[in-house]
């Protein structure tokens, strides 16, 4: 199919038959497996003929009667009708064989047979397997591509994980069905044919009764069926719902915590459930009677058969042979048409299910497919005039938004729209980002309607933030420049392997209608940013985040990252080799007491024991202290230092005062927050190891004992936890056991610890713990923000900052964006909308969970890029702001009253006129 | 030795906390950090949120106000015991004085959910609570009218 084809293809609705919208797509694959069902199906037959040969053959010794010694072998004759003239043709007159001979060649015949049948058989089931995969890929991502377009306002009516459920699960049993939707009728049809045929040649009264049962069949049936289809759809759209429902449940879960309507979510889901339930039973009671009625039928012929044929048979007007023939026959019948009812109570089944699901995806008033044709051609600069005549929205509820404005400005004008929330300000600029479509009026850019653009141009020359804040999960960089993902750029280097792949993925992609460009490619624009390469990026993504304030944000996240040495090799040496320079520098500047140093031949108060005793952290999560604590050679180093007995002690202490305090609470109760050594979902298991232990008794406790109570002592630090269980005396034994467990290390706990090395780099702990080679002392105010400010103060003067800035450029915004605070999110988003250096910012109240001095700063700092500072090129501005009052910094105001624009100047005459805007801003 | 214990006396001291069961001041006291601060250091500053009450274990510190006019006078110096900054946690307002160690000083950090949470947990200590706000109000009212019938004899 050629693009356009394609395009003309994906703005027609969507095909509401299925069995149509099959054959439209796979016709050719369909025919071909038609075509090799057919050829397959002499040796089919032949695999059954061949062993009734072989037994009658050379083993019963059929053929070699009367003293004949051989048989021919793969003689091949037609003999035609006798009504033709019997004449017979012999194309291969075979060969003569004994017995034995006759058998062995029978024999492999018959193993060669099952092995082209099997590899027949195996051949149709791939194909109609990746028939059926290639077809459902293709319908997703057909309902996907229509999301992509759906008009903006179909969104209120859509929850979306229905639209989720629809496009995963339920398309999921259309794959099955494809590969056989076409052949099996097709053959159970001429199967059944045949069976009818060969039994009205037996007798015309018989054929007349097997004609009305099965009519009788075709009639019931669909009456039955009527009432299992409607549950049918009722099943779906109810399982539909209710992960809807679930969707909406984890989107509300703090409404759920802070009202304590937990259980009224869980009635309504036991609700949901018991309509499903009983639809789902119906469901299976009207299948069964409906396979009963079925099964029925199918026998009630056989005694209908029986009754007339053997009356017949008795008065003598029906030949036995005949009879027997007939039914013999009429065996034949039953499985075709039953497998032909089967076929079609499936077909019905999904052709609602697929009807159910198009119905939600043809959605009138779709942005076309042009419009979001992929494009490599650079959008034109728009430095026009934006002429607004007339312009109203009506909201869904009737109400009037925007009434009558009139409106002209240029492209690159610093214009703010202010008003009362209501008032129109805040939809004006989504008219203008096409998110609002206007009920009448028009808007032309450059003299074009608003609306005859495709996205490559407005995505790319206008850029449009407003106050929501919702981001997927990335990393920050990958985060920063999506908008500048339009299309691929360059092409990865790929070795000739991975590239035959690649190959492969994208003709398969084709074949099933998907698009044909690769995600793995680089997307990213790096001209539309101003920059020449992924290099030069870097300064334009700073650049930006520095207009945003989020620059220096970036800098501490990328000192709180973890590294991998083996992708920043270097970077890992230098920040080892500045740990000396750094200490030398904390003692210059009186900080060297307030950070506890590693250092292997002291302990480390500020540290746990169990840090202490490795002098280094377990690998993994708390899972690999907990696996140390159960490791054989952990536990013999403690057994001949006598630790074991003393951190068992001390373990039960840590317990018992841990019950003592927190037993009671529950467990989101804020005060666990502090319990360092033990969980709230730990603490449970406690009291009743508790009871059968005591100081002492390392001795007689159970291994699970020891090993919990070991667990505790190890999670101890002593400044921390202040209950005075560590002593210098104590302090001294675990420093023993310090140098005992290095000694004899096994390769396989190697692996499994990070140390504290001076020379080498911890991957477990973050860029500013690798500098700071220490723990920072508890309780001293300002102390950490000091040692922070020093690691920073020295990276800079040391030229790495830049290199390590980075680095932060790989934090991880966590789902939502959450691991980052709305203010910060509603900036990152400011920020990547400049970097794609839009003609026109449009700004919806963004920036409004800020302060105002921030947002002043931000706003002045983004008037001046406008105004072409910093060698930027000159853009234009429609900021719907909040604050009134920051209108001061803008060319023009538009004061918004109702819905209607009353007043339109710059700051200072309109606060001179003493109207609408004076009002707004006193 | 153990300094937890030291601290829950020190609780106790406290007359707001002297109705609290000990278990629940001994968890207080866990959940509190122990803090260090230098001669002049700010523990708190005026106008910025209340996120903890201290506890002054060792030292004493200036409580000090500044006005609108940018001036600042010491309005009282505190010394072991002293509870700082409470109210400000508990009505969640903003800090209304700045309190400044005079020497070094040691005191108990307690995070405001901590105390919240406690408030919440024990209706005894929010009668004693507000027992000690009203001593305070009355006493303040006092010094009003004091000042006041001093401002008369002056305008005499």
């Amino acid at each position: 199919m050629d693009t356009k084809k394609l395009i003309e293809e994906r703005n027609k609705p969507l095909e509401k038959n299925l069995l149509l919208y099959i054959w439209r797509t796979t016709k050719r694959q369909q025919i071909w497996i038609l075509f090799i069902i057919v050829i397959s199906t002499p040796t089919y037959f032949m695999v059954f003929e061949l062993p009734k040969q072989i037994i009658n053959g050379p083993i019963q010794g059929g053929g070699f009667e009367g003293g004949n010694e051989t048989a021919t072998f793969l003689n091949i004759a037609f003999s035609a009708p006798e009504w033709l003239g019997g004449y017979s043709f012999d194309i291969f007159p075979g060969f003569e064989m004994d017995r034995t001979g006759y058998l062995l060649a029978l024999s492999f015949s018959f193993l060669a047979l099952v092995c082209i049948n099997g590899l027949l058989k195996f051949y149709i089931n791939t194909y109609k397997g990746r028939l059926g995969e290639r077809m459902l890929r293709r319908i997703r991502y057909q309902l996907v591509d229509r999301v992509l377009r759906f008009p903006i306002r179909h969104f209120s009516k859509v929850k979306g994980s229905e639209v989720a459920s629809m496009v995963k699960d339920e398309v999921e049993p259309f794959g099955e069905f494809i590969g056989d939707a076409i052949n099996q009728p097709f053959f159970l049809g001429s199967q059944a044919l045949i069976a009818f045929v060969f039994i009205f040649i037996q007798s015309t009264w018989l054929a007349v009764l097997t004609v009305v049962t099965v009519a009788l069949q075709v009639g019931i049936i669909p009456v039955l069926r009527r009432r299992v289809l409607v549950l049918g759809r009722q099943r779906q759209v109810t399982a539909r719902q209710l992960s809807g429902r679930i969707g909406e449940d984890v989107e509300a879960i703090a409404a759920i915590h802070v009202n304590d309507t937990s259980n009224y979510e869980r009635a309504e889901v036991t609700e949901r459930l018991g309509r499903i339930f009983n639809i789902r039973f119906e469901l299976y009671q009207r299948k069964f009677f409906a396979k009963f009625v079925a099964n029925f039928l199918g026998q009630f012929t056989p005694f209908l058969f029986y009754l007339v044929g053997g009356y017949f048979a008795i008065k003598g007007s029906l030949d036995i042979g005949q009879l027997v023939a007939a039914i013999g026959a009429y065996k034949e019948l039953p499985s075709p048409i039953n497998g032909l009812i089967m076929w079609d109570q499936k077909r019905v089944d999904i052709n609602i299910k697929y009807a159910q699901i198009i119905e939600n995806f043809n959605v009138d008033g779709m942005v076309t497919a042009e419009a979001q044709a992929p494009t490599r051609e650079v959008a034109p600069l728009l430095n026009g005039a934006v002429e607004i005549s007339n312009l109203g929205v009506v909201d869904e509820t009737g109400a009037t938004v925007l009434d009558n404005v009139n409106l002209n400005f240029r492209i690159r004008e610093v214009v703010a729209a202010v008003g009362a929330p209501g008032s129109g300000f805040e939809t004006l600029p989504a008219v203008l980002a096409r998110l609002r479509e206007p009920t009448s009026g028009r808007v032309l850019v450059e003299g074009k309607s608003l609306y005859d653009f495709p996205e490559s141009i407005v995505g790319r020359r206008f850029g449009y933030v407003d106050s929501s804040s919702y981001l997927p999960e990335d990393l920050l960089g990958n985060t920063l420049v999506y908008p500048l993902k339009r299309i691929p750029v360059l092409e990865p280097e790929l070795d000739e392997e991975t590239a035959a792949q690649r190959e492969r993925n994208l003709r398969e992609a084709i074949m099933a209608g998907n698009i044909d460009l690769d995600l793995r490619s680089d997307w990213v624009d790096y001209q539309a940013a101003g920059a020449n390469g992924p290099g030069e990026m870097e300064r334009k993504l700073s650049e930006v985040l520095r207009i945003v304030e989020l620059d220096e944000l970036v800098y501490e996240l990328a000192l709180r990252q973890t590294l991998d040495p083996s992708d920043h090799s270097e970077l890992c040496a230098k920040i080892v080799s500045a740990r000396g320079m750094f200490h030398d520098r904390l003692k210059k500047i009186e900080l060297a007491e307030f950070v506890d140093l590693f250092d292997n031949e002291r302990y480390a108060r500020h540290a746990t024991v169990a840090e202490n005793i490795l002098f280094g952290t377990a690998s993994g999560d708390s899972q690999g202290a907990e696996n140390l604590v159960k490791d054989a050679y952990m536990r013999r180093v403690l057994a001949e230092t006598g630790l074991d007995e003393f951190l068992f002690d001390m373990g039960i202490e840590l317990a018992r005062t841990a019950i003592e305090l927190f037993a009671d609470l529950s467990p989101d109760n804020p005060f666990f927050e502090q319990l360092n050594f033990l969980s709230a979902y730990e603490i449970e298991e406690y009291p009743p190891i508790l009871s059968r232990v005591a100081p002492g008794g390392f001795g007689s406790a159970n291994e699970l004992a020891r090993q919990k109570m070991l667990i505790l002592s190890f999670r101890y630090s002593e400044p921390r936890n202040r209950l005075g269980l560590l002593n210098e005396e104590k302090e001294a034994l675990i420093l023993k056991a310090r140098r005992y467990f290095q000694s004899e290390l096994p390769e396989k706990l190697r692996g499994r610890i990070n140390f504290y090395d001076r020379d080498s780099y911890n991957t477990a702990a973050s860029i500013q713990d690798n500098i700071l080679f220490g723990r920072i002392v508890y309780g001293y105010s300002e102390v950490t923000e000091r040692v922070h400010k020093e690691i920073q103060a020295m990276l800079e003067e040391l030229g790495m900052k830049e290199e390590i800035w980075r680095t932060g450029l790989l934090f991880n915004i966590g789902s939502g964006g959450k691991r980052l605070t709305e203010a910060q999110r509603q900036k990152v988003i400011l920020g990547r909308t400049l970097l794609k250096r839009p003609d026109l910012l449009i700004v919806n109240q963004g920036l409004n969970t800020l302060d105002l001095a921030t947002q002043q700063r931000i706003v002045e700092k983004i008037i001046n890029l406008a105004r072409s500072a910093d060698g930027w090129p000159p853009f234009g501005i429609l900021w719907a702001l909040t604050t009134p009052a920051m209108a001061d910094q803008f060319d023009r105001v538009l004061v918004f009253e109702d819905g209607s624009l009353v007043e339109d100047g710059n700051y200072a005459e309109l606060v001179n006129a003493k109207g609408a805007f004076s009002a707004l801003v006193t | 030795m153990n300094k937890l214990m030291d601290e829950v006396g020190l609780l106790r001291s406290i007359p707001m906390f002297a109705n609290v069961p000990p278990t629940k001041l001994k968890l207080l006291a866990f959940a509190s950090e122990r803090m260090m601060f230098r001669d002049g250091q700010e523990i708190m500053r005026q106008g910025e949120l209340s996120d903890a009450a201290y506890i002054v274990i060792e030292g004493a510190v200036d409580v000090v106000v500044s006005t609108r006019e940018g001036e600042s006078s010491v309005v009282g110096t505190f010394g072991r015991n002293a509870m700082l900054g409470d109210m400000g946690v508990l009505a969640g307002i903003e800090r209304t004085a700045t309190v400044r160690a005079k020497g070094n000083v040691e005191a108990l950090r307690i995070r405001k959910e901590y105390l919240i949470e406690l408030v919440r947990e024990s209706s005894d200590l929010a009668l004693d609570i507000i027992k000690m706000l009203i001593e305070r109000l009355t006493k303040t009212t006092k010094d009003l009218a004091n000042a006041n019938e001093q401002l008369k004899k002056i305008g005499e």
